[in-house]
C-alpha cells in the first residue's frame, strides 16, 4: 500500500540511538471485504480540548485488499511543523471518505484496528544561541569588527576637525576680496596644471583671467571655491584661508565651468533649491533681481531640461549672484550667449563692483575682458605672465600704433628702415585688412617716433597709444614661451592653436 | 563683516527630500511598489494550477497576510534590493552628472555635511519603501482575498496580535539588511559621477555574492557574503523564532553598512571634484 497523501519531504528522524526506529507515523490494520480499499486520514491537534485541522494534515491511502484478510497499512507522519503545547494531543481520524479525494464506488466494508503509534520526537539538544541568549563565534567575530570600525573612522573624523580648526586667520588679508598666493596643481596624471599661480583682487574691481585653453585658468578657480585641494598654497577670502566647504564660501558666488541644474525642475524652482541648500535665509535670496538678470521671462517657470544653453548659462549667471556675494567669480560668463546678450552682460558686472564688490572674470575672449573689465591677469601654460589694469596692458607709453594707407606696398622694407632709426628698439608689422600698421615700441618720445615714420614717406593715416588687448596678449605669451614677438606671427598662432601637451 | 545669519544647516534634511522626491526615479519606483501587488493579484487570477505544497506561493491567496508575505518575499530577492542601492547609492552621482554637486559643494555645503544628508535621506527612503510595500499589500490582499492572519506552509498559524508586532520586525530586518547594498551603492557612487555606475556595481557586488554563496567548498566562510543571510527575516514567522540568522544577518549588515559608508565619506573628504 502506498499513501498518496504522505508526499513532500517527511523530516530526516533524527539517527537513532541504538537500532533502527520506524518513522513517525501510525500502523493500521484493515480487514476489508472488498479488493481494494480507501481511507483518509486526518491530523487534528486537540489542544485544551478544542481540536484544529491543520494543512497537510489529511492523507487519503488507497490499496488492494485481500477479501476477509487483514492488511498493514503504514501511514508516515507528513513533513510539517506544528507547535504541540504541553497537554495538548494529537488525534488521528481515520474516515472511509474526504471531501477532498474520490473514493472507489464499490460497495465494501472495512474493519480498522490501530496496531502502532509512533509519535514524532527529536533526540537533540537546542542549538546554541538560537534562543537568543549567548552568542556565538560568529556574532563576537562581527562585532569585534564593527568596534574596530567605529574606533578607527571617528578618530580620523575627530583628528581632521582639530586640523581644520587650527587654519590661521590672516587678518592682515581681512580686507582683501580674493587672494590667491603660490597655488600649484599637478593631477593625477602628472599634468602640471597650475604652477605658482599668485594674484588678488581688490574690492570694486572687475578682474579677468586670462589665457588659452588650458592655461590653467578653470583649475585656479576650482582651487579659489575649494573644489579641489591645492598641492601647496593658499586662497583667502576676506583673510580666511579657504579649503573644501569652508563657512566663508557664502560670500563668493560661482558659476565654473558652465552651469549645473536640476533638469526636472523649472528654472525658479532651481534658484530656490540652490538657496534652501545653503541654508540661509530666504529673504537674503534676492530672487528677483537674479531672475531680472537671468530675463528668462515666463520660461522661468519651465523644466530647466527645455532650456537653451544660452538660458542655461544666465540662470548660472544668476544663480551665482543669489545673495549678492562679496566675490563673484564667473568662469567663461558669455559661453552661449548671443552678442546682444554679452553687451547686457557687461553692464550687469561694472554695477555689481561699482557697489564695492568684487568680480572675478575668466576668458579666452579677449576683447570682451578688454571691454569688460578693470584689471587682467594673464595666464598660460599654469603660470602668471603678466597681471595689472587693462589700461596699463593696452596704453603703454613706449608703443605707438601707426595706421598706414590702405594699400600700402613695401611695407618690410619700411620696417626694416624703421628699425635702423636710432631710438626705435622693436617694429612689428600687423597685415590687417583695413590697411597695414605699424607698432613700434621706443625709448623716444611719441611724436619722434611719429616723425620718423613720417620721413620714410609712408602714408600715415592714423596714430594711436592703444594696442588690442590681443597683441599684448599674444605678445607676453610669446615672449613668455621663449619665443619672440617679431618672429613670424602665424608660427606663434599655430603654436598656441595646439592643445597645450600634457 | 558680519557673518551671514544662518537659519538652519546647509542641505538640510527637508533641502535634500526636496531634490530627490520630485525626481522620476523616485516617482516611478514608488508607482512600480504600488503596483506590484495589484501584478501579482493579477497574475494569480490568470492562472489556475493545482497548488502545491510546502512554499509561500501556495499560500498566498490564503489572506491579506500570507498574500503581503509573499509579496515581500519575491521583492526582496531582488526588487528592493535594486531600489536600495538605487536610492542610497545614486543621489550623489546624480549631483554629478548634473553638474549641481560643484554648486552645492560651493554654496558651501561642507562634504560631510552633504554626504549625511544623502544617506539619511536616501536611507529614509528604503524604509519607507519597504514599510509601504509590506502595509500596501497586506490592504490588497485583505481586499482580494479577506482579512486572515498568516498561515505558515510548514505549519502553524499566527494571529494579528502576534503577526502585527513580527511584521514590524520583517520590516526593521529588511531594511537593516538593504543597508549594506546601500552603503556599497553610496561608496561606489562616491567614487564615480554615473549614476548607473553606482546602482550597477552594488547590484553586481550582490549578484557576485550570491554566485559564491551556491559554492559549497567555502562552507562558512560564506556566511560574510554580503546579503548572505536576506532570507532570514523568515525566521520571524515560525511558531516559535530562531534568532541565529536574524542575529547574524544583522550584525553583518551593520559591519558592511559601517565600513562602506565610513570608505565613502574617507574617499569624498579628499577627492577632487571635476565633474
Amino acid at each position: 500500500m502506498r499513501a498518496p497523501g504522505a508526499r513532500g519531504p517527511a523530516p530526516a528522524p533524527p539517527a537513532p540511538r541504538g537500532g533502527a526506529r520506524p518513522p513517525p507515523g501510525v500502523s493500521l490494520e484493515v480487514t476489508s471485504r472488498g479488493t481494494a480499499s480507501t481511507l483518509s486520514l486526518r491530523l487534528w491537534p486537540v489542544t485544551g480540548g478544542k481540536p484544529t485541522l491543520t494543512r497537510q494534515g489529511v492523507a487519503p491511502v488507497s490499496g488492494a485488499t485481500t477479501p476477509g484478510e487483514p492488511t498493514q497499512v503504514e501511514v508516515a507522519l507528513p513533513g510539517a511543523s506544528w507547535r504541540v503545547e504541553a497537554g495538548s494531543s494529537l488525534r488521528v481520524l481515520v474516515t472511509s471518505t474526504d471531501q477532498t479525494y474520490a473514493g472507489p464506488r464499490a460497495a465494501r466494508a472495512d474493519l480498522v484496528r490501530l496496531a502502532d503509534l509512533r509519535l514524532p520526537g527529536v533526540e537533540a539538544s537546542a542549538l546554541p544561541g538560537s534562543g537568543g541568549g549567548s552568542l556565538d563565534a560568529e556574532s563576537l567575530g562581527v562585532l569585534a569588527g564593527i568596534g574596530v570600525l567605529a574606533l578607527v573612522l571617528p578618530g580620523s573624523a575627530l583628528l581632521r576637525r582639530r586640523r581644520r580648526q587650527q587654519t590661521p586667520v590672516r587678518d592682515d588679508l581681512s580686507t582683501v576680496p580674493l587672494v590667491v598666493d603660490h597655488l600649484v596643481k599637478t593631477y593625477s596624471d602628472g599634468h602640471r596644471a597650475v604652477d605658482d599661480v599668485s594674484w588678488r583682487a581688490g574690492r570694486g574691481q572687475v578682474v579677468g583671467l586670462l589665457g588659452p585653453n588650458g592655461a590653467g585658468k578653470t583649475t585656479t578657480l576650482r582651487m579659489v571655491m575649494g573644489l579641489i585641494s591645492p598641492d601647496s598654497g593658499t586662497v583667502h577670502v576676506l583673510g580666511q584661508q579657504v579649503s573644501a566647504g569652508s563657512p566663508v564660501l557664502a560670500r563668493v558666488g560661482a558659476l565654473i565651468e558652465g552651469p549645473g541644474f536640476l533638469p526636472h525642475l523649472t528654472g525658479r524652482q532651481n534658484l530656490e533649491a540652490y538657496w534652501a541648500a545653503t541654508g540661509r535665509d530666504d529673504d537674503e535670496a534676492g530672487y528677483d533681481d537674479v531672475l531680472q538678470v537671468a530675463a528668462l521671462g515666463g520660461a522661468v517657470d519651465r523644466p530647466v531640461r527645455t532650456y537653451s544653453q544660452g538660458m542655461r548659462q544666465r540662470l548660472g549667471i544668476a544663480q551665482a549672484m543669489l545673495g549678492l556675494p562679496e566675490v563673484l567669480v564667473l568662469d567663461e560668463p558669455t559661453n552661449g550667449l548671443d552678442p546682444p546678450q554679452i553687451a547686457g552682460l557687461r553692464p550687469i558686472l561694472d554695477r555689481y563692483a561699482a557697489a564695492g564688490r568684487t568680480v572675478v572674470v575668466s576668458s579666452h575672449l579677449l576683447s570682451e575682458v578688454e571691454l569688460t573689465c578693470s584689471h587682467v591677469v594673464v595666464m598660460h601654460a599654469g603660470r602668471v605672465i603678466t597681471t595689472g589694469t587693462v589700461a596699463e596692458l593696452v596704453d603703454s607709453a613706449d608703443t605707438t600704433v601707426v595706421a598706414l594707407a590702405p594699400g600700402t606696398t613695401g611695407v618690410p622694407a619700411l620696417a626694416a628702415a624703421l628699425r635702423a632709426v636710432p631710438g626705435i628698439t622693436q617694429v612689428e608689422v600687423d597685415e590687417d585688412p583695413g590697411g597695414p600698421r605699424l607698432v613700434l615700441t621706443a625709448q623716444v618720445a611719441r611724436a619722434d617716433v611719429v616723425r620718423a615714420v613720417a620721413e620714410t614717406g609712408a602714408d600715415i593715416v592714423g596714430v594711436s597709444s592703444r594696442r588690442q588687448l590681443e597683441e599684448v596678449f599674444l605678445g607676453v605669451i610669446a615672449a613668455a614661451s621663449g619665443g619672440t614677438s617679431d618672429g613670424d606671427p602665424t608660427s606663434l598662432t599655430e603654436r598656441l592653436r595646439q592643445v597645450r601637451s600634457r | 563683516m558680519t557673518p551671514h545669519p544662518r537659519t538652519t544647516a546647509p542641505l538640510s534634511w527637508r533641502a535634500e527630500l526636496g531634490r530627490q522626491l520630485r525626481r522620476r526615479r523616485t516617482l516611478w519606483s514608488f508607482v512600480l511598489l504600488a503596483a506590484l501587488p495589484l501584478i501579482i493579484v493579477g497574475a494569480f487570477s490568470i492562472g489556475g494550477g493545482e497548488p502545491q505544497s510546502g512554499t509561500l506561493v501556495d499560500l498566498a491567496t490564503l489572506g491579506s497576510a500570507n498574500f503581503a508575505v509573499f509579496t515581500t518575499a519575491v521583492s526582496a530577492s531582488f526588487l528592493l534590493m535594486v531600489l536600495a542601492a538605487l536610492f542610497v547609492g545614486d543621489s550623489l552621482p546624480s549631483e554629478a552628472s548634473w553638474s549641481t554637486l560643484r554648486y552645492l559643494l560651493v554654496a558651501p555645503v561642507p562634504r560631510t555635511r552633504l554626504l549625511t544628508s544623502k544617506l539619511v535621506v536616501g536611507m529614509a527612503t528604503v524604509a519607507v519603501a519597504v514599510s509601504s510595500l509590506v502595509t500596501w499589500s497586506l490592504l490588497v490582499g485583505g481586499v482580494f482575498y479577506g482579512w486572515d492572519a498568516f498561515t505558515n506552509p510548514l505549519g502553524g498559524t499566527l494571529g494579528w496580535a502576534e503577526l502585527g508586532p513580527r511584521l514590524l520586525g520583517v520590516v526593521a530586518y529588511l531594511v537593516v539588511s538593504l543597508l549594506q547594498v546601500g552603503a556599497i551603492a553610496f561608496c561606489l557612487g562616491v567614487r564615480t559621477d554615473a549614476p548607473l555606475a553606482a546602482v550597477g556595481g552594488a547590484v553586481m557586488v550582490t549578484i557576485v555574492a550570491a554566485i559564491l554563496g551556491q559554492i559549497d567548498n567555502l562552507g562558512t566562510l560564506r556566511n560574510g557574503l554580503p546579503m548572505h543571510y536576506d532570507t532570514a527575516w523568515l525566521d520571524l514567522l515560525n511558531p516559535a523564532i530562531d534568532w541565529t540568522a536574524l542575529r547574524h544577518g544583522t550584525l553583518w549588515s551593520v559591519f558592511y553598512t559601517v565600513l562602506f559608508v565610513g570608505l565613502g565619506y574617507a574617499l569624498f573628504r579628499r577627492k577632487d571634484v571635476l565633474s
